[in-house]
């Protein structure tokens, strides 16, 4: 039952990670112009609004950098061209995710870690209950036992 | 050359606003003084430097692409910019005398 329970749980995160790749993986530039825009706006925040994203905000800041960045969309630059060009102009503060880089790293890289750092430990635990699971299935009385019963299956053999 | 984003109904540009003409009397022959209106009517910016004086040129500035080009993001903001063509001082928020006399003496002296 317990082995069937884990192939369960494998079917189950490969199951997962197959929706996750067709959610975000498949997005191609098929979409229309504004549903581009709209992408590329929510990567940025708001300047002059309190935690909104450009493409949430109705303000004249959000507006004009939506506009700016359909017709850069339109004439053909990319996503990553587009958010160094506003990197340039705002610096990073205009990022809603931090910058893969420097300090920005961490926030990216702990999650993982973490995660990584906790199914470490639960292997470990699991190993080591399972092993004092065994010690003591064969200790006391049950030990003296099989240790009989290998004699004198040594004594047969010979 | 002394770049103010402005806009008639922000408050803050109209307390910069008699500073800059000080500063427009004092230098206006050495530094070139352009005023962009932003995100305003055209009425009324007109109203404002009818009311407030200002005879540098003000430019309209569409969709804010030239705000957007300085990292304009509040107004009133002033760039300082020297005769290389390099921002040499930005400054966020009415600017005062002080600033306006040191930067623009800053950028007729050169940078050594």
């Amino acid at each position: 039952v317990r082995r069937q329970l884990g192939w369960i749980a494998i079917v189950w995160l490969v199951l997962l990670c197959a929706v996750a790749v067709l959610t975000y993986g498949g997005r191609t530039s098929r979409q229309s112009l504004d549903a581009r825009t709209q992408a590329v706006a929510s990567g940025f925040r708001c300047l002059v609004c309190q935690g909104e994203s450009v493409a949430e905000s109705p303000s004249g800041f959000a507006r004009n950098v939506r506009a700016l960045i359909r017709r850069q969309l339109k004439d053909g630059r990319s996503p990553d061209q587009i958010r160094s060009y506003l990197v340039s102009r705002y610096t990073e503060s205009i990022l809603l995710e931090p910058p893969a880089s420097g300090l920005g790293n961490l926030a990216w890289l702990a999650p993982p870690l973490l995660l990584l750092g906790g199914l470490g430990l639960l292997a470990t635990l699991v190993y080591d209950w399972r092993r004092r699971g065994r010690d003591t299935a064969v200790s006391g009385r049950r030990a003296a036992y099989l240790a009989r019963v290998r004699a004198d299956l040594a004594a047969e053999g010979e | 050359v002394v770049l103010n984003f402005w806009q008639s109904s922000c408050i803050p540009c109209r307390t910069e606003h008699p500073y800059l003409l000080d500063a427009f009397r004092t230098y206006g022959r050495q530094v070139a003084f352009v005023g962009v209106s932003y995100e305003d009517t055209v009425s009324g910016a007109r109203t404002f430097l009818q009311n407030y004086g200002g005879t540098w040129p003000t430019l309209r500035d569409p969709d804010d692409i030239t705000a957007i080009n300085y990292g304009v993001y509040g107004i009133p903001e002033t760039f300082f910019i020297d005769r290389s063509g390099v921002i040499r001082y930005k400054s966020t928020g009415p600017v005062t005398r002080r600033v306006l006399n040191t930067e623009i003496q800053t950028i007729l002296r050169g940078h050594a």
